[in-house]
């Protein structure tokens, strides 16, 4: 029976057993209108690299002390079409991308997010102060937070300020049901700040975190989320590494080529 | 035949039964609230501008799965088109000759190739073009339908109204109080992009519902029409407010819907 295997192509060069065997990494982003590059360079308007004079005329020019301007076709202007990778439609991607970012919006949320209880608490008291006019606090426990609202302009004022200052939205629904500010201090640490949020995935609504803390039997070990960024740190490590030891291989094979 | 004091004496037990009793039974029975707060909003910014009182039975009724499903089915026995075309035992097209004799062959009785009992044979309840597959839903349980669709994407916290009168606090010079853009040739699709941008909303099923056509709106949400709906509030229907992830909708808009569809 014969059987197919993928060979990869350095092998072909002779390398010998250096050149890794196994398919490499590729970390580039693949440009998959790579041979349009070129093809648009065919097209490009042929002119003559050497000049076209008469040797007569040629002669009379040098003699005259002329200095003929030879312009290098051969060699590449550093303008933007001529870099293989940037094309046409990522060109534009990128000043829409800057065009999105420079049109004027109105950001009433705040672009940073509160990340602590300490932040909150900062939070909540501004949002007191600035909603009732006549009381102020100046701390976090005080027994004035516990109070209901005296009125929907109050509570209107004290939730916008709130949703403004930390940067995230309130369901109206969470609005209509908290009925003093510490109550929407519970929401937020409970919903904001444990990372529930952030989990939570509108394609996997009903997906389920476990953590360690829920189980006291030692015979239960919850594998620890890895965190997206943590994830991406790795990934960046790996790739250097790789890059590093292609290269270095990529080195020796060129020292043993040239010894052999 | 009842005696006077007999009847009285029941109808005080049952009276007692009904009002007291209960109330020993359930001592922290308590009414339940007859509104809730939606948020009304500036467009695109969804800057709160202030607080709207909607009923309880309007938007935060509680979720009726049954009632979503036949409304669901109702709605897409109605689209379809009904375009088959399969041929009766007399179109068919074989011949009307019986196979084999009615007795003597050792074999079961047949009748002709059209048979719809045969191999190739014709279809039994054969039809044309055009089917109609419609069917009926009482028109209050479909009302109660959308009011439900409604109060599950509000309570899902998917539901942003969009308006201004009497507002709360002003409305920036950037935004709108009705789900329009600031009409611009430049910057109208841009500034839709930005807005899903902030809102996080790229890739995301987006359901808008206008009270009046909204030139802008539509023209700049072309890019997008894949995921983008910009419905008009009369043709508004279960499944499209099931199946956005974000529903959109004017105060106006919103108003006619309950108006409409309130029992």
């Amino acid at each position: 029976m014969i059987r197919y295997t993928r060979i990869p192509r350095l092998n072909y060069l002779g390398a010998g057993s250096l050149l890794p065997s196994a398919r490499q990494l590729h970390t580039t982003k693949v440009s998959s209108d790579f041979f349009s590059w070129f093809k648009s360079k065919k097209n490009q308007d042929q002119e003559p690299t050497v000049p076209t004079k008469g040797t007569q005329e040629l002669i009379s020019d040098i003699e005259a002390g002329k200095t003929s301007k030879i312009s290098n076709k051969q060699k590449l202007e550093l303008i933007p079409e001529n870099f293989i990778g940037e094309e046409e439609g990522e060109l534009a991607e990128k000043a829409r991308a800057k065009q999105i970012k420079g049109v004027p919006f109105n950001r009433w949320l705040s672009a940073k997010k509160v990340a602590n209880e300490a932040q909150l608490d900062a939070l909540l008291i501004e949002s007191y102060n600035n909603a009732w006019n006549g009381s102020k606090i100046t701390s976090a426990t005080d027994s004035k937070l516990e109070g209901t609202f005296p009125d929907l302009v109050i509570k209107f004022n004290f939730t916008k300020s709130l949703q403004a200052s930390s940067g995230y939205l309130i369901p109206d629904y969470q609005l209509t049901i908290l009925n003093t500010p510490a109550q929407f201090k519970n929401y937020i640490c409970k919903e904001i700040l444990s990372g529930k949020q952030a989990r939570y995935k509108e394609s996997e609504p009903n997906a389920i975190h476990l953590s360690s803390a829920q189980f006291t039997s030692p015979n239960i070990y919850i594998v620890p989320d890895v965190k997206p960024k943590a994830q991406k740190n790795t990934y960046r490590k790996i790739i250097r590494e790789v890059n590093i030891l292609e290269a270095e291989s990529a080195r020796r094979a060129i020292e043993q080529a040239r010894q052999s | 035949m009842f005696n006077r004091n007999r009847l009285w004496k029941i109808a005080h037990a049952v009276r007692y039964q009904s009002t007291k009793a209960a109330e020993t039974v359930l001592p922290n029975a308590a009414i339940p609230p007859r509104y809730t707060l939606a948020t009304v909003r500036a467009f695109p910014s969804l800057e709160p501008l202030t607080f709207a009182p909607v009923p309880t039975s309007v938007l935060a009724a509680p979720l009726r799965r049954d009632i979503l499903w036949r409304a669901v089915v109702y709605e897409n026995d109605n689209k379809r088109v009904g375009s088959s075309n399969p041929p009766g035992r007399s179109e068919n097209g074989y011949s009307r000759r019986k196979l084999l004799p009615q007795k003597g062959s050792g074999r079961a009785r047949a009748g002709d190739a059209n048979s719809p009992t045969r191999h190739n044979g014709a279809r039994a309840l054969a039809r044309t073009a055009p089917n109609d597959y419609s069917t009926v839903l009482p028109s209050k349980v479909y009302s109660q339908a959308v009011i439900n669709a409604l109060s599950h994407q509000y309570r899902s916290g998917n539901l942003f109204i969009i308006g201004g009168a009497n507002a709360l606090s002003k409305t920036n010079e950037l935004d709108l109080n009705e789900l329009e853009l600031i009409p611009s040739n430049t910057t109208g699709d841009i500034l839709f992009e930005r807005f899903m941008k902030e809102h996080k909303l790229q890739g995301k099923k987006l359901l808008f519902i206008i009270s009046e056509p909204r030139e802008a709106l539509l023209q700049n949400t072309d890019r997008f029409k894949d995921k983008v709906d910009v419905v008009q509030q009369e043709l508004v229907d279960v499944n499209d407010l099931l199946k956005a992830k974000r529903i959109f909708i004017e105060l106006a808009a919103l108003e006619y819907l309950t108006v409409t569809h309130s029992l």
